[in-house]
């Protein structure tokens, strides 16, 4: 069993240490095979300079593509490399790499394809962010029952694990900004099996969201128009 | 508005909205573009269904004939997304010399190595 934890960062090279340093010591600890590999998407800061001097493994993408293109890099580098299980994972240090453990075991057990780990389904997390984004995200968990009959509660969380099968339809098709809502449709869509497994986040130690307020409505639109086209289109082959 | 020309101009932008979702799902048509064309038949629909939403529009702008507003509306809309497609290409022109240049500078590191 391998698998690979796929971290995405733009402009992190004051998180982006820590992270990969929690990444290191998890590692020993765990009884499957854990790699990871850094997307640097293009970042003006020091944050490639920083993977180099330590040696973290990096990708390091010429232009930035924003998170879907940097997210789906990481998913034909696991396709490549034939790895079986590929988990997201931010590179701002908002997740915890303690509950990828309880990620990955509903995959190795093939109870499910694909596993989210969820700020919502129970009061692990302190960290729920703010009121206005919380009311967003139900909106986009209703819009999810509406099209999938699904119930998914933490509908934006970047933090997820994959098996291969997913990871061959993310290598191939995968939505390029805002990614996380319309490609849990498209997953759904398909047949597969997701579910959400309570764990911990964090508030981003440095550094601001890439979503501003003013962005807010321009996101809402988009991901609901994404997430109703998805389902739309997409057709069921499992 | 004649009834028949209504429904006419609605099935256009029917098929329309088909043709878009079509597109999108043999991949040449982004998400993102994808809803901008989809908003713009949108608003063509409840124009075509309330045309006195026109009218009232036009007046309060100070318009003569309905139809000018409309006209003008359309002009600036073809003018700022023919715009955007510019500066689209323009943004790939340039993403595409800086990776010919990386992949063509890889390429020469490559060879060097393996001498």
């Amino acid at each position: 069993m391998k698998v690979l934890v796929i971290i995405p960062a733009y402009n992190e090279e004051k998180n982006i240490k820590t992270v990969c340093n929690s990444l290191e010591n998890i590692k020993k600890t765990l009884d499957f095979k854990l790699d990871y590999i850094v997307i640097n998407d293009g970042s003006t800061d020091n944050t490639l300079k920083v993977c180099e001097e330590n040696h973290f493994p990096t990708i390091n993408l010429v232009h930035n593509l924003g998170i879907g293109g940097a997210v789906q890099t990481g998913y034909k580098y696991a396709l490549k490399n034939n790895y079986d299980i590929a988990i997201q994972f931010d590179g701002d240090g908002q997740h915890d790499e303690f509950y990828i453990k309880d990620l990955v075991l509903p995959i190795i057990n093939k109870e499910v394809d694909m596993t989210i780990g969820s700020r919502y389904v129970s009061n692990l997390s302190e960290f729920k962010s703010t009121k206005m984004r919380q009311a967003g995200i139900k909106l986009l968990s209703f819009i999810l029952k509406l099209t999938t009959k699904e119930k998914i509660f933490d509908m934006t969380s970047g933090f997820r694990a994959v098996n291969k099968d997913i990871i061959k339809i993310f290598s191939n098709d995968y939505p390029n900004d805002y990614p996380e809502p319309e490609s849990l449709v498209a997953v759904i869509k398909k047949g597969y099996d997701v579910k959400e497994i309570p764990v911990k986040m964090h508030e981003r130690k440095h550094g601001k969201s890439s979503i501003t307020p003013l962005k807010s409505i321009y996101y809402m639109t988009k991901v609901s128009y994404a997430m109703i086209v998805r389902s739309i289109i997409e057709k069921k082959v499992k | 508005m004649e009834n028949n020309l209504k429904i006419f101009l609605i099935l256009l932008i029917v098929i329309g909205i088909y043709m878009i979702f079509k597109t999108i799902k043999k991949k040449h048509l982004s998400m993102k573009f994808g809803m901008y064309w989809t908003i713009i038949f949108a608003i063509m629909l409840i124009l075509i269904i309330f045309p006195s939403i026109v009218e009232w529009l036009a007046k309060l702008c100070g318009f003569k004939e309905a139809p000018n507003m409309l006209f003008l509306i359309a002009i600036f809309s073809l003018f700022y997304i023919v715009f955007n497609i510019y500066t689209s290409i323009s943004k790939l022109i340039e993403n595409n010399k800086s990776m010919v240049q990386e992949l063509s500078i890889l390429k020469e590191e490559l060879k060097n190595k393996n001498k």
